[in-house]
């Protein structure tokens, strides 16, 4: 399993260096710092526009809950689980910084697919966009030699099963959820 | 690290104006509607997206880990929500002192 990991991810990786452009356009997308503004922009469209939908609003926070319990799983995962990132191989195209975390399971595609996957209960297109950056973050993240194909896979496993966790215990919290829409009413985010 | 959280900070400040924009073109919420007209505010929201892009990701290399200069999650997470809310209630004011200025105008007239 590990060895085709590696084919894949050798296959990926081996198509950077060839035009300066798309490796720094690819960078910048695999940043730690463009995709989740543009998720947590898409949220704060859906928050804005929810009107007096309290569904739409409980979605919102739904989603936000799915991020917390998947970054959560991540870090648990990364307790007891190391895996070496793939630029410790021989001939990799590094194009990012160097993370000293785990590489398995990726973070990123965790956090971005569990906030992303429950937008598709009120709104399937806002859904669709979210996922492709999500891939789109996942991909140029392996192009750019700091993941293998098998931890965006199990970010993504991650990301699904805690937003159907969340979704199973979401009535358990519907007192905080209330409190947070009213908290957001006195501030005036409404 | 100062200047990479205000630049942070800055830069999700402009893209979340933008979105509130868009928002409330979309609703007709007239307390956060800045400008009239879809075609104005698409391009004033592009304006925006564009020169926090630009501001951000090219003065500087970005691609920093959170452990010599960058920015870890939490962090993230809290300066992204200051943001937001900045912009929610900057963009209130803004249309308060629009509407004050629009109103003084009318009565001079």
């Amino acid at each position: 399993m590990t060895g085709y990991d590696t084919e894949l991810f050798r296959f990926i990786n081996g198509l950077s260096g060839h035009s300066s452009f798309i490796d720094e356009v690819l960078s910048i997308i695999a940043s730690d710092y463009l995709m989740p503004v543009v998720t947590g922009s898409i949220l704060l469209y859906l928050w804005l526009t929810a009107g007096k939908s309290i569904c739409k609003r409980y979605n919102v926070i739904l989603c936000l809950l799915s991020m917390t319990v998947a970054t959560s799983i991540v870090f648990v995962c990364n307790v007891f689980y190391y895996r070496e990132r793939p630029f410790m191989l021989d001939d990799v195209n590094v194009l990012f910084y160097m993370p000293t975390d785990s590489s398995f399971p990726s973070n990123i595609a965790a956090g971005l697919s569990a906030l992303s996957l429950p937008i598709a209960l009120t709104h399937k297109k806002l859904c669709a966009g979210a996922l492709i950056c999500c891939l789109l973050v996942c991909l140029s993240r392996v192009y750019v030699g700091i993941h293998y194909p098998l931890d965006i896979f199990a970010g993504f496993f991650i990301g699904f099963g805690s937003f159907y966790i969340v979704k199973k215990l979401f009535k358990i919290t519907n007192p905080i959820n209330n409190l947070i829409i009213l908290v957001t009413k006195k501030l005036r985010l409404v | 690290m100062a200047d990479f959280c205000i630049d942070y900070y800055l830069a999700c400040l402009l893209v979340s104006m933008a979105v509130v924009q868009i928002a409330s073109r979309t609703t007709n919420q007239k307390t956060l509607m800045l400008l009239i007209g879809t075609k104005k505010v698409i391009l004033f929201s592009i304006l925006l997206i564009l020169s926090a892009l630009l501001f951000f990701f090219g003065t500087e290399n970005r691609n920093i880990n959170d452990t010599v200069g960058g920015l870890d999650a939490n962090q993230q997470a809290f300066l992204f929500t200051l943001a937001v809310v900045s912009s929610i209630w900057s963009t209130r004011f803004a249309v308060l002192l629009k509407n004050y200025f629009v109103s003084i105008r009318r009565k001079n007239d």
